[in-house]
């Protein structure tokens, strides 16, 4: 039982402690003292938001027993599991070579997590899904570029074979493995696939690669309308990638698990030159998004393998009052959505900032140098800290950050 | 069920539970409130209410707090589900959305105590088994720890570093950005 007597200076007392357990009869046996502080010091702490790793990693500090629960695996899954959803830890955007300036991606942190890394000169980033980046790294004339696997936090990276066809155009996504069955909460370091969809003198292709396989899949050919595609809207709905082209206004969607394309047409826009992303739906549905005049058209359509169900447009979202308050007086394009947190990247200019498609609430991201692409880097960071606080004897499973 | 939070008072008079604080303390509650202790709900499942219910490891104090948590929300929930079948789709929205604020606004007023009484709300919530309770209280504890130094921490809640300085040092190597 608890001793109910508050401490004589009436502060909680919640770690370390030594209880008091005062003996007596008739209470119904409580679970030991020790584990219940521990137990609802975790629920606390379980309570920090993910979108601030830096409080995590400071309370990890406080004491012995802080340290060795914040950083033990139990703690890791079980924070990832009570937010569910991986916060946006910074975004990746590219530049394109111009002048005398060469193309890069940069890592621009949303929040204050590790040392952000440096900037992958020669590199474009062209896609980020489940805790990793694809980048494609251009090399000298002549030669093939290479695709490279990039964590940007630990810095690992990994160099992948050139796909069995020469494509003269090209794009590709990357994804967890288990696309189907996994919860991606924190499949990072994980199986993973690429898909790459390249064009070449007999038309488009896709392949597929995973370091299991070890090697490229036979190329599937599709219908697919030659356009410039490197930076191709990608999107993974359920078991199907969808990559959308802006010149021939389709989409391909791509079946993982029956090896299947399907062409579709996009809802309209005034231009090709007018920008658009495709995003996840609330219900499943695969969803578009484009911006005309001030106006965000939201559109959804849900597929099966052989159904065409067509789009829908679901909704519009007017922005001029939104983005004059916040002082924006240009109709801006769309260029990004983070999956799973509900929010579009837009710019206008040189200013990068987000809409919540559920608030409605705008946020400026950055201002500066115009950049090309902009993809959203999700993933759950938690203490990965070194023995001084697993202690000796105690689990030794930190989650590899 | 259906009895609870409708304004029956003949129906609810007889679900009534006694709770007995480990200062031996009495308070009448309802069914459809004192069930929001999982704890309880399986003493009444069980059938093991008769003559109160002792709570060894709640103050009076504290149990009048949780007692007016657990009414509160109750009654919110009896609400809603009242109006569900009386209300077309918009008045439903509507009353809904006024039990939520009302709810939030009760939840906020409720969090104003001191450290040491809302330390004992969660220990009691957590030996009641009340999950909102657990939750609410868990969450206004995390945000006061949010963006503080370890030894603010340290200060605000009592706890001894027991780290040796080099394990200090070496975490704060590994987690110098947090720092910044």
């Amino acid at each position: 039982m608890w001793k109910q007597n508050p401490p004589p200076d009436r502060r909680p007392v919640l770690l370390p402690i030594p209880v008091a357990r005062a003996a007596t009869s008739m209470a119904p046996p409580p679970p030991p003292a020790a584990a219940l502080i521990e137990e609802l010091v975790e629920e606390i702490l379980l309570r920090l938001p993910p979108t601030e790793p830096a409080s995590l990693f400071r309370a990890a500090l406080v004491c012995k027993a802080w340290c060795r629960l914040i950083s033990g695996a139990r703690f890791c899954r079980r924070f990832r599991e009570f937010h569910r959803t991986p916060p946006m830890l910074g975004l990746i955007c590219s530049s394109l070579p111009i002048d005398k300036n060469v193309g890069m991606a940069r890592f621009v942190p949303a929040t204050a997590f590790c040392s952000p890394p440096a900037d992958r000169r020669h590199c474009r980033a062209i896609d980020a899904r489940h805790g990793r980046v694809l980048l494609l790294q251009c090399c000298a004339y002549g030669k093939p570029d290479v695709l490279v696997v990039w964590d940007p936090i630990t810095g690992d990276q990994r160099e992948l074979p050139t796909p069995p066809r020469h494509a003269y155009i090209l794009t590709a996504a990357i994804l967890c493995a288990a696309a189907g069955i996994c919860d991606h909460l924190d499949c990072h370091r994980g199986p993973f696939l690429v898909v790459f969809m390249g064009f070449c003198s007999e038309g488009a292709f896709i392949c597929t690669y995973s370091p299991d396989a070890g090697t490229w899949s036979d190329n599937i050919y599709t219908d697919q309308p030659d356009g410039f595609v490197i930076s191709a809207s990608k999107v993974l709905v359920g078991n199907a990638l969808y990559f959308g082209f802006p010149i021939s206004n389709t989409a391909l969607r791509y079946d993982l698990e029956l090896h299947e394309t399907c062409l579709m047409e996009l809802p309209p826009r005034h231009s090709t030159r007018q920008r658009f992303v495709l995003l996840t739906m609330d219900d499943g549905a695969v969803g578009f998004a484009t911006v005309h005049e001030f106006k965000l058209y939201m559109w959804s359509r849900k597929d099966g393998p052989q159904v065409d169900a067509g789009w829908t447009q679901n909704r519009v979202i007017e922005l001029q009052t939104l983005l004059r308050s916040n002082g924006i007086l240009a109709s801006p394009d769309v260029v990004g959505f983070a999956d799973g947190l509900g929010v579009v990247f837009l710019r206008e200019d040189d200013v990068l900032f987000t809409i919540d498609l559920k608030s409605c609430e705008v946020k400026k991201l950055s201002k500066g140098r115009v950049m090309y692409n902009t993809l959203a880097y999700m993933r759950f960071y938690t203490p990965a800290l070194g023995a001084a606080c697993t202690g000796e004897g105690s689990s030794t499973g930190a989650s590899g950050a | 069920m259906a009895s609870a939070g409708s304004g029956d008072e003949k129906a609810a008079a007889a679900a009534m539970i006694t709770l007995i604080s480990s200062d031996n303390e009495k308070f009448e509650v309802t069914e459809a409130t004192a069930t929001l202790s999982q704890t309880i709900r399986h003493m009444i499942e069980d059938g093991c209410t008769d003559g109160g219910v002792p709570l060894p490891n709640v103050t009076s104090k504290i149990l009048a707090r949780v007692i007016e948590y657990c009414k509160k929300h109750a009654t919110a929930a009896a609400g809603e589900e009242g109006s569900s079948s009386s209300f077309s789709d918009a008045a439903f929205l509507e009353v809904d959305r006024a039990f939520l604020e009302e709810l939030e606004e009760f939840d906020d007023a409720f969090l104003e105590v001191d450290r040491a009484t809302l330390f004992d709300l969660i220990l009691a919530a957590n030996y009641l088994d009340i999950k909102g309770l657990l939750n609410l209280t868990c969450q206004k504890v995390a945000d006061s720890v949010k963006g503080k130094t370890p030894e603010q921490i340290r200060e605000m809640y009592n706890i001894v570093n027991d780290l040796t300085p080099e394990e200090e040092a070496e975490i704060r190597r590994e987690t110098q950005w947090a720092f910044e």
